[in-house]
Order: structure tokens, then C-alpha cells, then sequence
């Protein structure tokens, strides 16, 4: 059986019924990681000795009948910015090239009693902020639809090898659409939960009030069962909401009829690629097919969206490094020094009068979520870039559609909805509702991949 | 979100390099000449950033950050 891309609810299947087990699983993944990540380079760390020993473990637990959950035995990655006891954790960065953390992550530690296997750590853009780039100590990963193209960023390494077939499902980091992005580009699913439902501690921080974690996986259900482990409140993340966690996969299937969805179209009706809005189109009929009741919205520009968002990291990030930067500005990378930078620049009345937009244009989704019970649109502008070392940075030059729900803290998710004619790239819908409504997010986006096949179709490695 | 609640800044002209130069080490950071000239031209696109945001809001018009004491006081 060949078990690259079997999806985390058919290994539960399959474990159940004693068809497979997670030794053969783990075993066969480091085979193919082995066989394609060298043009791929989505993995920084193969942790294979100790994903190993996690298989034979759950193995055995899984042999007695105890089961712990729907992680159990499943086989996943991290992004290189998120702790690991006794295992590298570099932040893809000369800055952080031998640091070895002495704990986990809070979400780390989840996955662990959750029975998951880890088996390794990811490419990131430098800290999840800086890339793509090529003056780092390795390579940016590649796309597997094409590996002459970048998997987006800033979870390149999880978008690559979920898409890849190298592992189930990545925990990736989403400040401004870092999930998001790489799963759009990727063909895959990616969820950003709301700001305060899975824990930041642990994980190296990019902008503290807009981080999030979140799972990468290639379909909703596979997202639903892995975000169920690692979310929840901690105590000591001070941005960790406690609210119930409900039972995401309950409510997988109860279709979307009846459903009003906003569609913000006047944010990608214009996109740079000709195919992004004919793509969306045709989701939306599909969604109308289901029942759906599909409306316009509109809400502010991608412009200011994008502005305040990017104003209020770029001084989060200087406080974050401002003392490398005085003292080893030669050790970053040249796009993440310089969307740090700018940071040392910006006047506290800026970073407040941003914070104060933060709050008007969270506002205005909230009033239009009165209207409605979810937003979609694109997740992305753009099929993914072709990887050009001499491309010009254009964080704050072009704006970002997967911004706007970080301003928010909304939940959204990316999930692959066509290809585009000439590149053959992955195209993607997102779909993000009210604070704490990742169930509504992940039930809309089940009923559209029950109804369509995107999420089915995988890169074929050379 | 309309332009009314703005006080516009965009006529502002863009700072010199040599300004930038002066910003960076008023700000104490110190750069090698050729990462000071990355940045030269990087900056541009941020301050026309911060030009463009909203100003003259009212004093209800919190900022959205929050303290909850009962998060970090923890005894």
C-alpha cells in the first residue's frame, strides 16, 4: 500500500482495522523523504531514530487497545521555529543555528500525549518572516507541483512536505498568512485558528499580538482532527483564550445549506493572475449548489488591511530583535533585516494609531459577521513564484488577502479550489468566520471538498 | 473607514538618504555600508506605509491591545 498520501483519518481507519501500523507508516515517509526532499528541501531535520521509537511505541499502545486520540500513530512535522526539547530549533537562521531548547512547545507537548510521531523539523522563512531567501545556512524550499517555484511562506517546509507526501500534516505559525499562504500555493488545507485558541508558547514569536499556530494538512477533515490535540487554553500564554474547545469533526458533515456566506470579492476580483477570480467563481457556484447563500460584502481595502498589520509587526519585530541586529546585522538575511529594520524607525504614536485601526477594522468584521456566518474570498493573488533570488521584496508593496483576518484574529482556512492554465499551479479559496468558529469554518470547507476533488489531486515527484 | 478620519501625511517628502542615515543612528543601530544601502532602499516602502495610516481618531477609539490582570498576576 502505498501510503504517501493517505489522509489522517484513513491511518486511523487503517490502524483500526490492524492494516497498517505506524512503524510501516513511518518507515515508508523517511523512504520517500529520503528519495525527494534533496530537490525539495522542505525538511531542515529528519528526526528519524526518535520518530522511530514514537512508532513502535504507539505501535504497542495501539496493539493493547488504547488509543489516544485521532494523532495517535500519525506521523507529523514542525516548522523550525517551534521548541523541541534536545532537537535543534534554528528558526532557519544563522542567528539561532545551535540552539537546542530544553523544553517543548506547549503544542508540541500535546501532539506528544496526543501519541502523534514527530518526524522532524521544517524550513521556515528566517523566523517566519524573512524569505524567500537564498543567503541563509540552507536552501528555501521548493514547490512540488514545480520546484522551479517557492511553496510560499513563511511554513514553506510544511507546505512542501504535506503536499509532497512526506507527512500527513505540519504545525505551521500564521502572523499574516503564513499557513495560509503555503497551503494555497501548495494545493493543500491550512488553518489559522483565532488569535488565543492554540498556545504560542514555546514558539519563537514574529509579531506577539498576532501569532497564531495551526495545522497544515490536505483536507478539512485531516485539519479538524489535528487541530482538536493541540488546541485549548494555557495558562501561561497571556494571549491563550479559555473557551471551550469543541469537537471539530462533529459537525464535518451538516452541509452548508441554508448558510450565508459573505464573499468579499472586491479584494481578488482584480488579482494579478487572470485565473484567481474565475477559480473563486466557480467555488462560489459550488457552494450555491450545496445551498449556501452567497452575498456580497465589502469591507475595508487589502491596502489597509495590510498597512496596519505590517505597521504593527515591524515594531513588535524590532523589540523582538533589536539586540542581534546591534550587535550581528550580518547574521540575518538581507529580507529579514530588512523588514525588521524599519521597526527602529517607527514612532510610538505610529505603532498606537495602528494598534487603534487594529481595532476599527476588526470591528467592521465583526458587523459584517452580524449579516452573515462566514466570509470566503481567495486566499491567495497569485499562483505561487518562481524562485528568483533577485526578486524584489514586496511585503508592504503588494497587498496581502490573507492579512485581513489576522488584523481580525478570525479563524480562516486556505483549501485548494483549481489549477491555474498556463503554470498548472494550485489555486485557493478561504473561508474564515467569527472568533472561535473554526467548527463553521472547517464544516463549509468539508461540504466544498465533498463536493469537488482539488483536494485529491498530488504533485507526482520526478 | 473614510478618509474624513485621516490626517493625511502622504504630502510628506520622502527622507533623503543621508535623513535615513541620520534615523538609523539617532536609533543607535550601527550598519556596515553595504547593509546601510540595502536598507536606503527598503525604507521608502515603509515610511509611505506609515504616512498612509489613519489619524485624528476620537479618545473612546481604543487601541487594540488589552491588559488582563489576572493573566499575568498570578500568584
Amino acid at each position: 500500500m502505498d501510503v504517501a498520501f493517505l489522509t489522517i483519518a484513513e491511518l486511523n481507519r487503517l490502524y483500526r482495522q490492524r492494516e497498517l501500523s505506524p512503524v510501516e507508516v513511518t518507515k515508508a515517509l523517511f523512504a520517500r523523504i529520503a528519495a525527494h526532499d534533496g530537490k525539495l528541501h522542505s525538511f531542515l531535520r529528519p528526526t528519524e531514530e526518535a520518530a522511530l521509537r514514537e512508532a513502535a511505541e504507539a505501535e504497542r499502545e495501539l496493539t493493547a487497545g488504547r488509543w489516544r486520540g485521532p494523532m495517535h500513530g500519525i506521523p507529523y512535522a514542525l516548522k523550525d521555529i517551534i521548541e523541541t526539547a534536545g532537537i535543534l530549533t534554528t528558526g532557519h537562521s544563522k542567528l539561532r543555528q545551535e540552539y537546542v531548547p530544553a523544553a517543548d512547545a506547549e503544542l508540541v507537548t500535546r501532539l506528544k500525549s496526543g501519541g502523534g510521531i514527530m518526524l522532524g523539523k521544517l524550513a521556515t522563512w528566517e523566523f517566519a518572516l524573512g524569505g524567500p531567501s537564498f543567503d541563509l545556512p540552507w536552501p528555501p524550499a521548493r514547490n512540488p507541483w514545480n520546484p522551479d517555484h517557492l511553496p510560499g511562506g513563511s511554513s514553506s517546509g510544511a507546505g512542501a512536505a504535506v503536499a509532497a507526501g512526506f507527512v500527513p500534516g505540519a504545525v505551521g505559525t500564521d502572523t499574516g498568512g503564513s499557513i495560509r499562504g503555503p497551503a494555497a500555493f501548495c494545493g493543500i488545507a491550512g488553518i489559522k485558528p483565532s488569535y488565543g485558541r492554540v498556545s504560542r508558547r514555546g514558539v519563537f514569536p514574529n509579531t506577539f499580538s498576532m501569532d497564531h499556530c495551526g495545522p497544515l494538512c490536505r483536507s478539512a477533515e485531516d485539519i479538524a482532527l489535528f487541530l482538536q490535540i493541540i488546541a485549548g487554553f494555557d495558562p501561561d500564554d497571556p494571549g491563550s483564550e479559555d473557551v471551550p474547545v469543541p469537537d471539530f469533526a462533529a459537525s464535518l458533515n451538516d452541509g452548508v445549506r441554508g448558510l450565508r456566506l459573505g464573499l468579499v470579492e472586491d479584494w481578488y476580483r482584480d488579482a494579478p493572475h487572470p485565473d484567481v477570480a474565475p477559480a473563486i467563481d466557480a467555488a462560489v457556484e459550488v457552494l450555491r449548489g450545496l445551498g449556501a447563500v452567497v452575498e456580497p460584502v465589502r469591507l475595508s481595502s487589502l491596502r489597509d488591511y495590510t498597512d496596519c498589520k505590517t505597521t504593527i509587526s515591524s515594531v513588535e519585530l524590532f523589540a523582538i530583535h533589536e539586540h542581534d541586529l546591534r550587535t550581528r546585522p550580518q547574521d540575518f538575511g538581507r529580507i529579514l533585516r530588512n523588514r525588521v529594520l524599519p521597526g527602529a524607525l517607527i514612532r510610538g504614536e505610529d505603532y498606537l494609531e495602528a494598534l487603534r485601526w487594529r481595532t476599527a477594522l476588526a470591528r467592521e468584521q465583526g458587523h459584517a459577521l452580524q449579516h452573515c456566518d462566514a466570509f470566503i474570498t481567495a486566499a491567495a493573488l497569485n499562483v505561487a513564484d518562481r524562485a528568483d533570488p533577485d526578486a524584489a521584496d514586496r511585503l508592504v508593496s503588494a497587498p496581502s488577502i490573507t492579512m485581513p483576518f489576522s488584523v481580525g484574529g478570525l479563524p480562516a482556512i486556505a483549501i485548494p479550489c483549481g489549477f491555474s492554465r498556463a503554470e498548472r499551479l494550485p489555486l485557493s479559496l478561504q473561508i474564515a468566520g467569527a472568533p472561535f468558529a473554526e467548527a463553521r469554518v472547517l464544516r463549509i470547507a468539508h461540504a466544498y471538498q465533498q463536493a469537488t476533488d482539488w483536494h485529491r489531486q498530488h504533485p507526482k515527484l520526478a | 473607514m473614510t478618509n474624513e478620519t485621516r490626517a493625511d501625511l502622504t504630502h510628506l517628502p520622502a527622507s533623503t538618504p543621508d535623513e535615513i542615515r541620520a534615523m538609523l543612528q539617532k536609533a543607535g543601530v550601527g550598519l556596515p555600508e553595504a547593509l546601510l544601502q540595502q536598507f536606503i532602499a527598503a525604507w521608502p516602502a515603509y515610511e509611505a506605509m506609515i504616512r498612509r495610516i489613519p489619524r485624528s481618531r476620537s479618545y473612546a477609539e481604543e487601541p487594540a491591545h488589552s491588559y488582563r490582570p489576572e493573566r499575568i498576576v498570578r500568584s
